[in-house]
C-alpha cells in the first residue's frame, strides 16, 4: 500500500523509460561515431518518444459498446514502452564506408546529455520529497 | 565486481587504438615521402589504415541478426595495408644514385597533400570518439547522482 503510494506513480516509470532510453541512445551514439569507418555498417537509432507517444494514443484503443465497459489503452495507463533499437536506412553516401553521419551524432549527443541530466534530476527531487515526507521532522 | 556496462566505453577505445594507428601510419608515409631505398629494395611504398568490424569477445551471431550489431557493441579493428595500386613518382634525374639506366629515379608514391588531408580527418574523428566517451562518462555520473541526497 505504502508502497503503491510512494512507487506506483506513473511517472517513475516514465521516468524510469526517459532515462533507459538516454542511456542506451548514449551508447548507440558512441558505437554510431566509432564505426563512421566501417564499411557496411549502418547507424542506429533508438525509438522511445514515438513508442511512447504511439501506447498514449491508444495504439490498443478499443471500442467500447456500453458505457460500463472498460476502455482499453486509455491515456494516462498505458504502459510505458521499453525503447528499442532500430537501423537507420539512410543511404550510404558516395565513397563513405558508411551512411553514418558524424556531425548528427555529435548534435544528438550533446542534446542526449541534456535531456538525461534534466530527467535525472527530475527523479533525484522526487526521490527526495519522498524521503523529506518520511523523515521525522526536526 | 566487474560493472558490465562500463564495457561500452571498448567501444569507443577500440576507435580511439584504430584512428591513433591510422595517424602513426600517416607519419610513417610523410617521414618517407622521400625514402627510394628500402630492405625490401626499390622505393617506399605507401601504407594505408583500413577499419573493418571487429567481433567482440562474447558475442553471439544470434544477437547479430536480431539487432544488426552484437549486444556487446560493434567495436571496430584498424587492419595496415600496403598501397599497391597508386604508382611511384618518376623524375628524370641522372645524377642521382638511385636512377636507372635512363636516369629516371622511382619515389615513393606519397603525396603529401593526401596524407595531410587524411591525418586532418583522422585527428577529427578521435576527437569525436573522445567526446563520445567523456559524454558516456558524464551519463554514468549523472545516473549515480540521482542516489545522492
Amino acid at each position: 500500500m505504502v508502497r503503491e503510494l510512494l512507487f506506483g506513480n506513473r511517472t517513475f516509470g516514465l521516468l524510469r523509460g526517459g532515462l533507459d532510453a538516454g542511456a542506451d541512445r548514449m551508447r548507440v551514439i558512441a558505437e554510431n561515431i566509432a564505426n563512421v569507418e566501417t564499411p557496411g555498417y549502418r547507424a542506429q537509432r533508438v525509438a522511445f518518444e514515438s513508442l511512447l507517444a504511439q501506447a498514449r494514443d491508444g495504439g490498443l484503443d478499443l471500442a467500447r459498446t456500453h458505457g460500463a465497459h472498460l476502455g482499453g489503452g486509455a491515456s494516462g495507463s498505458a504502459p510505458v514502452p521499453a525503447p528499442r533499437r532500430e537501423l537507420t536506412h539512410a543511404p550510404v553516401a558516395p565513397g563513405a564506408a558508411s551512411n553514418v553521419d558524424l556531425e548528427r551524432e555529435l548534435v544528438q549527443m550533446q542534446k542526449n546529455e541534456i535531456q538525461f541530466q534534466a530527467l535525472s534530476q527530475v527523479l533525484a527531487d522526487k526521490y527526495r520529497g519522498i524521503r523529506d515526507a518520511i523523515r521525522p521532522s526536526a | 565486481m566487474r560493472l558490465q556496462h562500463l564495457d561500452r566505453m571498448d567501444v569507443s577505445a577500440s576507435a580511439l587504438a584504430a584512428y591513433r594507428q591510422r595517424m602513426n601510419v600517416i607519419a610513417e608515409n610523410l617521414a618517407n615521402a622521400q625514402t627510394t631505398r628500402t630492405e625490401a629494395g626499390g622505393p617506399y611504398r605507401r601504407q594505408e589504415v583500413l577499419f573493418e568490424a571487429a567481433q567482440p569477445r562474447g558475442a553471439g551471431a544470434l544477437g547479430n541478426a536480431l539487432n544488426g550489431s552484437s549486444p556487446a557493441g560493434q567495436q571496430v579493428r584498424a587492419r595496415v595495408v600496403t598501397d599497391e595500386r597508386t604508382p611511384f613518382t618518376e623524375v628524370h634525374d641522372p645524377g642521382h644514385p638511385d636512377a636507372d639506366a635512363n636516369g629516371v629515379v622511382r619515389y615513393p608514391n606519397v603525396n603529401p597533400a593526401v596524407e595531410m588531408v587524411n591525418l586532418v580527418l583522422a585527428a577529427r574523428a578521435y576527437e569525436a570518439n573522445v567526446a563520445a566517451l567523456r559524454a558516456e562518462k558524464q551519463i554514468n555520473e549523472l545516473a549515480l547522482g540521482i542516489g545522492r541526497g
